[in-house]
C-alpha cells in the first residue's frame, strides 16, 4: 500500500513517514502543495495524507487538483484548524476524513487502515475474535465457551471494539458509540467502564484481549 | 455633519454666546421701551402746547384777527421748545400777517396736508424740524385760516443724543454680560477640568484609584459614581485577565516543563530501554493533558468571540439529562453516589452543547461529593425559558468564590491540587452565554452546591 504524505512541517512529515513505514506502508513525502500534486499524479498512491496549511498550494487546492485529474484515492486531512466550517469545507472538496493536530498516532493509523479497507469491518450478528464470541442479536458474549455476564453498556463497548480488531478506538469514539455522548470531560467514564469490562473479559483468562494504547484509546487484539 | 460640528463646539463658548445674546436682547427691549416712552412724552407735551395755542386763538372770537395781526410771533429762538411761527390767511388766501422769516422756513404750501386737530404734520426744512397745524377761525369780519409751525429741532437733537446714549449703554451692557458669562462659565466648568486630571491619573497600574464622589458639585457626582463603577468593572476584568494569564502560564508550562525536563535528564547518559519507555510514556501523558487544555481553551475562546455557530433546536431535555446520568452512573456507582433526574420539559438549543454543559456540571459535582453522596439533575420549563439545576450534597463553596467559579482555570483550592484544568465551569458558562442564557451558583459549605442553568426559548418556539 502506497501513501503520499504532503506536509511542510519537517518533524511531522518525518514521524508520519517513520510510523507509517513501520506499520507496513510504502511512504513518500512532498513538502509543498505543487510538489504534492506533481508526485500524486506521477505515482499510483492508495492514500493521501494532506496538511491543510501548505506553501505554494494549500491542502484544499491540492485536493481539488487531484480530484480534477480523476485521482480518487482516499484523502485524509491533517490540520490544526478545527472549526466546523473548515471540516465541512475539507469534506466537501473531496476529502474523506479529517484529523486535528495534535492527534494520537495510533488514531491516525486506525483511520488510515479504515480508509484503506473500509469493507473489512466485521458486521453481522455474530462476531468472533480468537476465543471471544459475540451474539449481537441476543446480546450475549462467551469466551472459551463460558458465558460472560456483561451489562448492556459493557456489551456495546466490547462489540464496538470487536468490530475492527487490531484497530485503536478512541475514548471519544467509545463515548459516542456507547452512550451517545459527544464531549470529553475531566472524569473519564470510559476508563472506568473498560476497567470493569476487563475484570469480566480478561481477568479470568490467561490471554488478554483488551489493551490500552497510551494517548489514543483502546484496542481489541490477540 | 451639522450635528457633529455642534457637538464639537465647547460648552463654554455655547454658554457665553447664549448668555450674552439673551442679556443683549433684554437690554435692547428695555432701552427701546425707555426711548419710546421718552419720545412719546416729549411729543405729547409739544402737541399739547400747539393745541393750547390753537384753542386760545379760536376762543378769542372777534378780536382774533387784531390780536393775531398784532402778535409779534418771534422767529424761533434756540433752547425754547415752545418757540413757534404763526401765519394768518384770510378767506381769499392772502397772507395777512406772519412771523418773521416764516415764509422762508415754512412756506404756506407745506400746510397743504396739515391737519386741523390732534395730530400735527411733521415737516423738515433747512435742518430744522417743525410740527404744522392748520386751524380755521371764524370772526365777525370773516373766516381766517391760521397756520402754526412749532419748531422741534431741539427735540429732535435731544432724541438723537438720547438714542446714541442708549446705544452706548446697550453695547457696554452686552460686553459686560459677555465678560460675566466668560468668568462664570470658566469658574463653573473648573470642576470638569479637575475631574479630567483626576481621571487622567488612573492608568492600568493604578486601577485601584477612584475619582471619589465627594467634593464634586452635585451635577458631577453621578458622573464620578458612574466612572468609579466602570473602573470597578474594569479592575475586575483586569484582575481576572491577569489571573487567567497566570493560570494559563501554569497550565501550559507545567506539562512542557515536565516533558523537557524528563527528556533532558534521560539524554544525559545511556539508559535502559525501560527507562526510555517510561520517559516517552510520560511525554505522551503530558501531551494528552496539554491537548485537553488547548481544546478547552479554544472552545471557550471561540464561544466568547461568538465565533462558534449554534444550530438550536427544540428537544426533550429530560432525555438528554437521562443520557448524561446514565453516562456517569458507572463512575458514580464506584463511589456509591446516587445520580437522580427529575422534572421534564423541552429545551431550545444545541443538543450537543447542552449535554456538554450538563455533563461538565455533573463531572464537577462528582469531584466534590463524598462516598454515598447524591447528585440531582432537575429540569423545569416555563413558557420562555428552560431551567436545569444540578445540585449535590458535597463540600460546597464559600460565598467569596461564587462570582469567580465560572472563570477560566479558576479553582476554589488555590493549591490547584484537584485533577482537571479547571475549564469545566467556564465551558458551561460559555455554552449558556452562546445560547443567550445564564449560569448561577448557590452553595453552602459542607451542605452542598446548586448550579442553575437557564436557557431561553426563542420567540417562535414558545408554547
Amino acid at each position: 500500500m502506497r501513501i503520499l504524505v504532503i506536509e511542510d512541517e519537517k518533524k511531522t512529515a518525518a514521524f508520519l513517514a517513520k510510523g507509517l513505514s513501520e506499520a507496513g506502508f510504502l511512504v513518500q513525502s512532498a513538502a509543498d502543495g505543487e510538489a504534492g500534486v506533481a508526485l500524486g499524479c506521477a505515482g499510483r498512491f492508495d492514500l493521501f495524507i494532506v496538511d491543510v496549511m501548505l506553501p505554494k498550494l494549500d491542502g484544499w487546492a491540492v485536493v481539488s487538483e487531484l480530484r480534477e485529474r480523476s485521482i480518487h484515492a482516499p484523502i485524509l486531512f491533517l490540520t490544526a484548524r478545527d472549526s466546523v466550517r473548515d471540516r465541512v469545507k475539507g469534506l466537501r472538496l473531496g476529502g474523506d476524513d479529517y484529523l486535528v493536530k495534535p492527534f494520537a498516532f495510533a488514531e491516525l493509523l486506525a483511520r488510515v487502515r479504515s480508509l484503506l479497507r473500509r469493507s473489512s469491518v466485521q458486521s453481522g450478528d455474530k462476531v468472533t475474535v480468537a476465543d471471544l464470541q459475540l451474539d449481537k442479536q441476543h446480546q450475549r458474549a462467551k469466551r472459551g465457551g463460558i458465558a460472560l455476564n456483561l451489562t448492556p453498556k459493557e456489551f456495546l463497548l466490547l462489540s464496538h471494539l470487536a468490530r475492527s480488531p487490531g484497530e485503536v478506538v478512541s475514548r471519544r469514539e467509545i463515548a459516542q458509540h456507547v452512550w451517545g455522548i459527544d464531549f470529553e470531560t475531566d472524569t473519564n467514564v470510559v476508563d472506568v467502564v473498560v476497567r470493569r469490562l476487563r475484570i469480566k473479559v480478561d481477568d479470568p483468562f490467561e490471554r488478554k484481549l483488551v489493551y490500552t494504547v497510551r494517548g489514543a484509546g483502546y484496542v481489541l487484539k490477540l | 455633519m451639522s450635528l457633529n460640528s455642534s457637538r464639537r463646539r465647547s460648552i463654554a463658548s455655547q454658554l457665553v454666546w447664549r448668555f450674552t445674546f439673551s442679556a443683549a436682547l433684554l437690554l435692547l427691549v428695555g432701552l427701546g421701551a425707555l426711548y419710546w416712552i421718552v419720545v412719546q412724552h416729549t411729543r405729547e407735551e409739544d402737541n399739547a402746547f400747539l393745541l393750547d395755542k390753537a384753542r386760545a386763538l379760536t376762543a378769542h372770537g372777534t378780536d382774533a384777527r387784531r390780536e393775531l395781526s398784532q402778535e409779534h410771533a418771534p422767529a424761533s429762538t434756540a433752547g425754547e421748545p415752545a418757540s413757534y411761527l404763526i401765519r394768518l390767511i384770510d378767506s381769499e388766501g392772502r397772507v395777512i400777517n406772519e412771523s418773521q422769516g416764516m415764509d422762508e422756513l415754512v412756506p404756506s404750501a407745506a400746510f397743504a396736508n396739515a391737519a386741523s386737530s390732534l395730530s400735527p404734520l411733521e415737516y423738515n426744512s433747512n435742518d430744522k424740524w417743525f410740527s404744522l397745524l392748520k386751524i380755521n377761525v371764524r370772526t365777525v369780519e370773516g373766516d381766517y385760516q391760521v397756520e402754526i409751525a412749532q419748531d422741534r429741532t431741539e427735540d429732535a437733537k435731544f432724541m438723537k443724543q438720547f438714542a446714541i446714549l442708549l446705544g452706548v449703554v446697550l453695547i457696554t451692557g452686552a460686553a459686560a454680560a459677555a465678560m460675566t458669562a466668560v468668568m462664570v462659565t470658566r469658574r463653573g466648568l473648573r470642576p470638569l477640568a479637575e475631574m479630567t486630571s483626576a481621571v487622567n491619573r488612573i492608568g492600568p497600574t493604578q486601577l485601584h484609584e477612584r475619582v471619589t464622589p465627594t467634593g464634586w458639585p452635585s451635577e458631577l457626582i453621578p458622573l464620578a459614581l458612574a466612572f468609579d463603577k466602570s473602573l470597578d468593572r474594569l479592575e475586575d476584568s483586569f484582575r481576572r485577565l491577569s489571573q487567567f494569564s497566570a493560570d494559563l502560564a501554569h497550565e501550559l508550562r507545567t506539562p512542557v516543563a515536565n516533558m523537557r525536563g524528563e527528556a533532558e535528564v534521560a539524554l544525559t547518559r545511556p539508559r535502559t530501554n525501560e527507562e526510555y519507555i517510561s520517559v516517552i510514556d510520560s511525554t505522551v501523558t503530558e501531551c494528552e493533558k496539554l491537548s485537553g487544555v488547548i481544546d478547552g481553551l479554544l472552545f471557550v475562546a471561540r464561544a466568547d468571540a461568538a465565533e462558534q455557530q449554534i444550530q438550536p433546536l427544540l428537544f426533550d431535555g429530560r432525555v438528554a439529562l437521562d443520557k448524561i446520568a446514565a453516562y456517569y452512573k458507572t463512575v458514580a456507582d464506584e463511589h456509591r453516589i446516587n445520580i437522580n433526574c427529575a422534572g421534564r420539559g423541552e429545551v431550545y438549543g444545541d443538543r450537543g452543547m447542552f449535554e456538554r454543559a450538563v455533563g461538565n456540571l455533573v463531572d464537577n459535582a462528582l469531584r466534590y461529593v463524598g462516598e454515598g453522596g447524591k447528585i440531582e439533575l432537575a429540569l423545569a420549563a416555563t413558557s420562555d425559558e428552560s431551567i436545569v439545576t444540578v445540585s449535590d450534597d458535597g463540600v460546597g463553596i464559600e460565598k467569596k468564590h461564587w462570582p469567580r467559579v465560572f472563570d477560566r482555570f479558576y479553582r476554589v483550592d488555590p493549591a490547584r491540587t484537584s485533577s482537571g484544568a479547571g475549564l469545566g465551569l467556564s465551558l458551561v458558562k460559555s455554552i449558556a452565554t452562546l445560547h443567550g442564557g445564564t449560569t448561577e451558583i448557590q452553595s453552602e459549605p459542607r451542605k452542598g452546591t446548586k448550579v442553575i442553568l437557564r436557557f431561553p426559548v426563542a420567540d417562535g418556539f414558545r408554547k
